[in-house]
């Protein structure tokens, strides 16, 4: 038995939101990769735009955020939920940006060489796609111990980083790598890193909203 | 963190029945000076009862009685020499409907200082100006004293209430349900009293408001069938709530 059908309905339909937006940052951000590792310009293009998506996705989601604070004036689980799903929507959109970012780096190449990303910005790659499914997951069932974990992966890909750059910089002075293609696949690689940053935040809001901590610091 | 206020009131294992009833079962809980406690929970659940343990109230009802402790500056309440009448002055109590005495705005105020002994005017005209004064009630009646307090719109009659246990120079203001007869200004009228009267008095509300007890209240206790179930700083309870019946309450899952 509920009492607060409205307010249940609205939670549910603020969630299933997020979780639309995160599939569709997710996307992008494969997508973009595609795009750069295949020198699809077409492709580049049209994750570039998608991004106006994300941010409309954002405006949604802000409104219904706001809307049931007013309406409902939650407290505590869907307080915490609400005001989390606020604040994350934000790394999200970041997540978005960085999927356009890597999608324009592609505009910046030139023929289309295979074997354009080094394996290792592949693995980060992969490595922080899933770091954002999970975060997607750990949100849709306030999964404290599953957020936990995403926050764990972030060191791994801070080292795939600190690899990659070794990487190219040994390569850059054999001379085995065009200085050109060097410098995009470092910004992949960095737009990645950050996108695995984003990742760890969404995780901490998500702590938040289970507990009401954020970095060890109660909020309220 | 801050320094926790003085305890005012301390109560351990209280067990309240109505005759057979048992209406409160193995309360513990701490009353802070100074401070507003709110305290929620469905109908029923023995928020008056507890209420009126405090001031004995409940002494007005023959088959009450009570087993465990409470008490009030280290003082048990509940032996045979207490004062109670004493413990009354001290304890106020403010109800929900506005009940003034259906005579003059100033005489309902001097009422009380008059039963206890005071006789000298300007002392009871000073009780009169200061209470009205604390009450945030003088602009409004300080033309028209004496006139009959039944003229007062009803926010007025419940500040007027106030001023009338404040002018007995209590320490402890209980409120039961102060603003469920009132609009919604005059109920925001009576909340920035209470924030107010916390400076110079212990308060503690029952109210079936959440935002209200959200608003006011420094500490919150939930009471459920006659049990205290959470009981804290109202930011805490009201945001992460330990116990799951808490939170189904205040996020109105049931009730
Ligand atoms: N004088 C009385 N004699 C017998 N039983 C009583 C008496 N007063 C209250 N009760 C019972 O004790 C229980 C607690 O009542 P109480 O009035 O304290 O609840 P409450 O939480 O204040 O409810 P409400 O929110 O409706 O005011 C109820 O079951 C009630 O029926
Ligand atoms: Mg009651």
């Amino acid at each position: 038995m509920t009492l607060r059908q409205t307010l249940e309905q609205a939670i549910e339909d603020l969630k299933k939101e997020v979780a639309k937006m995160a599939d569709f940052a997710l996307y992008n951000l494969r997508e973009g990769l595609n795009a750069f590792k295949t020198t699809n310009f077409e492709l580049a293009r049209q994750v570039m735009k998608a991004d106006d998506e994300v941010d409309r996705f954002e405006e949604e989601i802000a409104k219904m955020a706001l809307k049931i604070i007013w309406k409902e004036q939650p407290v505590a689980s869907d307080l915490r939920l609400v005001t989390g799903i606020l604040k994350l929507i934000t790394d999200l959109e970041r997540i978005g940006d960085h999927a356009s970012d890597i999608a324009e780096m592609t505009l910046h190449l030139e023929d289309n060489r295979n074997q354009r990303v080094l394996p290792l910005t592949s693995k980060m790659a992969e490595i922080v796609e899933e770091m954002v499914l999970k975060s997607i997951q750990a949100l849709v069932r306030v999964d404290e111990s599953l957020a936990e974990t995403i926050i764990q992966t972030d060191d791994s890909v801070d080292q795939l980083f600190q690899d990659v750059i070794s990487y190219v910089t040994a390569e850059l002075k054999k001379e085995t790598i065009d200085p050109n293609e060097a410098i995009y696949v470092l910004m992949v690689a960095k737009y990645f890193e950050r996108v695995g940053d984003h990742a760890v935040n969404i995780a901490e809001w998500i702590i938040f909203i289970a507990k009401g901590k954020h970095k060890n610091t109660m909020l309220f | 963190m801050t320094a926790q206020n003085p305890i005012v009131f301390q109560i351990e294992n209280l067990n309240l029945f109505y005759g057979e009833k048992q209406a409160l079962k193995e309360i513990s809980i701490a009353i802070y000076e100074k401070e507003v406690t709110a305290l929620i929970g469905p109908s029923g659940c023995g928020k008056s009862t507890f209420l009126r343990v405090l001031n004995r109230m409940n002494d007005l009802i023959d088959s009450c009685h009570i087993t465990g402790n409470v008490t009030y500056h280290d003082q048990d309440i509940y032996q045979p020499k207490t004062d109670v009448n004493g413990l009354r002055k001290s304890v106020g109590m403010v109800f929900q409907k506005p009940n003034p005495f259906p005579m003059s705005i100033q005489d309902n105020l001097i009422y009380g200082p008059k039963c206890q002994g005071i006789r000298d005017r300007f002392l009871l005209k000073q009780i009169v100006e200061q209470s009205l004064k604390q009450a945030a009630l003088w602009d409004e009646v300080k033309d028209r004293l004496k006139e009959s307090a039944l003229a007062l719109s009803g926010g007025q009659q419940q500040r007027l209430c106030i001023a009338r246990t404040i002018a007995m120079k209590p320490e402890v203001i209980l409120m039961d349900e102060p603003t469920s007869a009132l609009d919604p200004v005059a109920t925001a009228k009576i909340e920035d009293l209470i924030s107010s009267l916390k400076q110079d008095y212990t308060i503690i509300i029952v109210t079936h408001n959440m935002q209200q007890a959200a608003r006011i209240s420094d500490k919150t206790a939930f009471f459920l069938m006659g049990e205290l179930i959470e009981y804290g700083d109202a930011n805490q309870l009201f945001s992460t709530p330990e116990n799951k019946k808490t939170e189904e309450y205040i996020t109105g899952r049931f009730g």
